[in-house]
């Protein structure tokens, strides 16, 4: 008898006061890096993950402070390296040659992040809902190229050529993701956070129920609707490339904001590519690289790369899912 | 056992009872609210399920207003002084998770929901 009242007393002890150690929950939401920021945390204190949030804002302010192509922030920084251009050597920030070095060693031609004269063409166009000339195309196109810059490892130097232009635009949010996360990660009161940066997300730990996160994918054309739902593992990332987020019409055709390198002009292989990857920065990557690719090489390209899985939508409306997904993307009826 | 026994064990099998109780029955509601933000400051948390009638909401921004109809089942843009109105050609938005962004006006539109198992808990755009 005594041991079943210990029992029943140690049992509605436990059962009361769990109300009182529940799992704390933050959500922050901030306009950084051109688009809307919101992370989502959970842990043990309320005073700690709030800290952890705002940390990682700390962490996406950097690389935006240091990648903004428009503005000047820091002495090293993007900006200043392109009005450096045609000068030499230029010694550049940590986060910036950490990118600029990584996409060197990517082999593809059909990502370049030297096509700031051309992007700059279709921006000012775009203010005026007009269509830039071929010949426009032609000659900002011959000051971008991958051979437009080169990397000094030993000195820690980016030169560009004279006339050049660099934008980031393609892989800085997803490094950024990945540098909040880590941030977020390094504070032992987070079990668990989401960081949604518009088209790019990662995820830490489970949800608080423990059950794995639940990422749903916009339709391209039906922005009411989702193409299906994508369970994510802890320590995942996605992102999302698409031609209905940043574009303008003229005569009833869209002109988005990707371009692929060997024309000048908007790419039209796909209208959402969506790509999972350990790493967020990959992710942002290959979503851009495989928008532009062909539709077959673009499948070709995730078989042939361990490290992602994808899921692709042509401009028919067809959706490719990787075999890697098939089993955790649920698509919507 | 003794009548002083006999109580606590009652007692102490109420008190498990109402802890289970609570762990497991936290009232929710299935409805969708509507968050209405403008930079970082939330302005409004709409419970959809009260709106009747249609409404229109104005948030004031730093080059005009922008209006946004907001019904039973959700929202959408009406008019903004941003340039491209891609917030416009976004359309209704009706299911939880999705959102309306207004990037040169700062506004940000997001459905969410309570309680409602199945929901996403981001969309990716």
């Amino acid at each position: 008898m005594k041991k079943l009242l210990s029992s029943l007393l140690i049992i509605s002890s436990l059962l009361t006061t769990g109300c009182f150690f529940k799992q704390q929950s933050y959500q922050d939401t901030r306009f950084l890096m051109d688009t809307i920021i919101t992370i989502s945390v959970t842990g043990k204190d309320q005073a700690a993950i709030k800290n952890a949030t705002d940390e990682a804002f700390i962490a996406f302010k950097e690389v935006e402070d240091e990648t903004d192509r428009y503005k000047s922030h820091k002495p090293r920084d993007l900006y200043a390296l392109n009005q450096h251009n045609g000068q030499g050597p230029f010694i550049v920030g940590d986060h910036l040659y950490k990118l600029l070095l990584m996409y060197k060693e990517q082999p593809y031609t059909a990502l370049d992040l030297s096509l700031g004269p051309i992007i700059d063409v279709w921006r000012t166009h775009g203010e005026t809902k007009t269509v830039p000339s071929l010949e426009e195309i032609k000659t900002a196109l011959a000051k971008c190229g991958r051979d437009k810059f080169s990397l000094d490892t030993t000195n820690h130097t980016v030169t560009l050529t004279a006339g050049s232009n660099l934008d980031l635009g393609a892989i800085a949010k997803g490094y950024a993701v990945d540098y909040a996360a880590s941030v977020i990660t390094k504070n032992k009161a987070v079990t668990s956070a989401l960081i949604n940066a518009g088209g790019n997300i990662k995820v830490i730990g489970t949800k608080a129920n423990g059950k794995p996160w639940r990422i749903g994918i916009q339709d391209p054309r039906n922005p009411q609707e989702i193409l299906g739902i994508l369970e994510m593992k802890n320590g995942q990332a996605i992102a999302t490339s698409g031609d209905y987020q940043r574009y303008y019409e003229v005569n009833g055709v869209r002109y988005c904001h990707i371009l692929d390198p060997a024309t000048g002009q908007p790419a039209r292989n796909a209208i959402s590519t969506t790509v999972v990857s350990s790493s967020a920065l990959t992710a942002d990557f290959f979503s851009t690289l495989l928008f532009v690719l062909p539709h077959e090489e673009a499948i070709s390209v995730v078989k042939n790369t361990p490290q992602i899985e994808a899921i692709i939508v042509n401009p028919k409306g067809e959706i490719y899912v990787s075999p890697g997904l098939r089993n955790t993307f649920t698509k919507e009826k | 056992m003794r009548k002083n026994d006999y109580l606590l064990f009652v007692f102490l099998l109420f008190l498990t009872g109402m802890g289970y109780f609570l762990h497991s029955h936290v009232p929710t509601t299935d409805g969708k609210i509507l968050i209405v933000q403008h930079g970082q400051n939330i302005l409004q948390k709409i419970n959809l399920q009260t709106i009747k009638v249609p409404t229109k909401i104005s948030i004031p921004t730093e080059h005009g207003h922008v209006i946004v109809n907001i019904d039973d089942k959700g929202a959408y843009v009406v008019s903004s002084p941003c340039r491209d109105k891609l917030c416009i050609h976004q359309g209704k938005i009706t299911n939880p998770g999705q959102t309306i962004v207004c990037l040169p006006e700062k506004v940000l539109l997001t459905l969410t929901a309570t309680g409602k198992e199945g929901a996403p808990d981001a969309i990716i755009r």
